[in-house]
């Protein structure tokens, strides 16, 4: 797949006329990224069944630009399609969840089993943040990408990714040591 | 690396490890973005055949109501009596004139001019549902859809916001009811070479269409509404801006009843109708288990009558507690009623990933209306006080954006 956009050596360009080696192959793109790219998503919304909606529609919305080979980097793009399908998942639950407590007092049956076995804090605050810290954490933490690599994959100018990153942090300090006084 | 940094990444590795896709996830995917791409090649085809629909519609228009693009109510199937008056009959506030609701500063950038008040022609009996700066209205027995796929038994299923999950095994086009789903547009979507007509006075653009589907494009409002199915054409001649468009729109403040009375708390300083009665709530021992009551009753929500609800609450609303969307059902559509929230909590209704803005000033005080579309058309507002605090305002508004919009202007430091 890193091939997808190569030029192929010795043909001249004409202008506005780009040269595209290999169209990639929407089988190995998901052969080869969709368990990744679950988890991730996965990690930012805390639902399964979810997750791998949010992965089948960011496959589905990205497929046309990645099958005209206007991609440099079909992850990457693939990742931040995920990350902002997530995104709006998360906004899309917030408006749920505030239906659902007009309407409920106590917890769904689905909160409850939830809830159990949940030992993560660190986690489960993570998905309190609001959804652009969200975002560079999981980059930077699980994804393992450098700053540098992260404020690319977002658009975001470096030190935009570092403040978030350190607010992100701050916010989870602060709420283990809220945890801990509690 | 720090130890808060190395715990967060073993967790978040841990964590994310414990999901093991199953072995029919690719064949899931693949067969996914093979129907998303056949409906794409569909909507692709059928633009020339709405843009034909179209002009054969202006033309009727033109010959059969001497002139004008607004298309006739009565072309729905369904229309008895007109339940509003048109938009274009309905006055404007009247100008400020020296009182002392002071005036805004800079207005939404989405609408440079006071807007007429008012609300779409609608069938008799129709229920108005909000959705950001769009207002449309749906027949008796909608529901705003869950995430799983539409029951053909319910005549309109309306999905507020892009569904990004229960798309997998769901038909393309159900069969039997109609279809709606409104998403926000995102800014700099190109309209350019697409059909474009209006409709109460809001200038629209198809992106594609056939006679029972129809996708419009309304960047004045920000949004994206496609409709399939019996009633979608009915349907689309409803939308109207909201009562939080109204509310938001450039222009002169609005008069200030005699009648209303000013409530303070939080540091703010608010109007109110005198007959709304004050309620004071807590979000004390919110938790997973028990959300806060910020909005006791649902302040704009089914049922509730219009109130002005001071909630002393100091403990976060915790937005982000597990629960699989899957297993919500469906809800009907209700009408939105009056109210207001102020909340000066620590996180309260400004919880959750909303985003804000663009900021006015009023009266010297900086409020960033939440851009998040939420049901009921609710108008959220982050007030930036003098002293650096935040509060939430949550401001209901069950008819043309008026009252609201009255309210809004009304706010002060106290």
């Amino acid at each position: 797949m890193d091939a997808v956009l190569t030029l192929r050596a010795g043909r001249p360009l004409a202008d506005h006329h780009w040269v595209v080696a290999d169209r990639p192959d929407l089988d190995a793109l998901i052969r080869d990224h969709h368990v990744r790219l679950v988890r991730l998503a996965f990690v930012c919304c805390g639902d399964r069944s979810a997750a791998e909606d949010i992965v089948a529609d960011a496959y589905a919305r990205t497929w046309p630009r990645l099958a005209a080979g206007r991609v440099d980097e079909p992850l990457a793009y693939l990742r931040r399609a995920v990350l902002n399908r997530a995104s709006s998942w998360r906004r899309h639950r917030f408006v749920v969840r505030r239906e659902e407590s007009r309407r409920r007092v106590g917890p769904s049956p689905e909160d409850a089993a939830t809830n159990l076995g949940d030992h993560d804090r660190l986690v489960e605050a993570l998905r309190r943040l609001p959804a652009p810290q969200v975002q560079v954490v999981v980059l930077r933490y699980l994804e393992d990408l450098s700053e540098a690599e992260t404020a690319r994959q977002l658009g975001l100018p470096l030190g935009t990714v570092k403040s978030r990153a350190a607010r992100a942090l701050d916010a989870l300090r602060r709420e283990l040591e809220g945890d801990a006084d509690g | 690396m720090d130890d808060l940094e190395r715990d967060l990444a073993t967790q978040l590795h841990r964590r994310s490890e414990e999901v093991a896709p199953g072995e029919d996830l690719p064949a899931r995917i693949r067969a996914h973005v093979d129907r998303h791409q056949r409906r794409r090649r569909v909507m692709q085809s059928a633009v020339p055949t709405l843009c034909l629909l179209i002009g054969a519609a202006t033309f009727v228009a033109v010959v059969g109501h001497g002139g004008g693009t607004r298309p006739s109510p009565s072309a729905a199937p369904s229309a008895g009596s007109v339940g509003r008056a048109p938009s274009t009959t309905r006055p404007s506030p009247a100008p400020t004139s020296g009182s002392s609701n002071g005036a805004a500063s800079a207005g939404p950038a989405f609408a440079a001019q006071t807007p007429a008040f008012g609300q779409s022609q609608t069938t008799a009996g129709w229920v108005p549902v909000d959705y950001g700066n769009v207002q449309v209205s749906v027949p008796p027995g909608a529901v705003i859809g869950s995430n799983a796929c539409p029951d053909p038994s319910v005549p309109v299923t309306v999905h507020l916001g892009r569904q990004p999950t229960g798309v997998f095994n769901c038909p393309l086009e159900p069969a039997g009811g109609t279809t709606v789903t409104l998403e926000s547009l995102p800014a700099g979507t190109s309209t350019s070479g697409l059909p474009a007509h209006t409709v109460n006075g809001i200038k629209e653009f198809s992106n594609f269409g056939s006679p029972a589907t129809a996708e419009e494009l309304v960047p004045s409002l920000g949004v994206e509404v496609q409709a399939s199915g019996p009633l979608a054409s009915p349907f689309l001649l409803t939308l109207t801006r909201s009562p939080r468009a109204v509310a938001l729109a450039g222009g002169q403040a609005p008069h200030l009843p005699r009648s209303w009375h000013r409530v303070t708390f939080g540091g703010l300083s608010v109007a109110v109708p005198a007959t709304w009665p004050v309620q004071h709530a807590t979000d004390e021992g919110a938790s997973c288990e028990r959300q806060p009551p910020w909005e006791p009753g649902g302040v704009t929500g089914a049922g509730s009558r219009p109130a002005v609800i001071l909630d002393a609450g100091q403990s976060p609303l915790p937005p982000s507690c597990p629960a699989p969307l899957p297993a919500e059902a469906d809800q009907p559509v209700e009408p939105a009623t009056d109210g207001l929230v102020i909340d000066p909590g620590p996180i309260g209704p400004l919880s959750g990933a909303i985003s804000y803005g663009p900021c006015i000033s009023i009266a010297g005080i900086r409020i960033c209306p939440a851009n998040d579309p939420g049901r009921y058309g609710e108008l959220i507002l982050r007030i930036h006080t003098t002293g650096g605090k935040k509060i939430a305002v949550v401001i209901g508004d069950a008819v043309s954006g008026e009252t609201a919009r009255t309210i809004l202007y009304s706010l002060r430091s106290a």
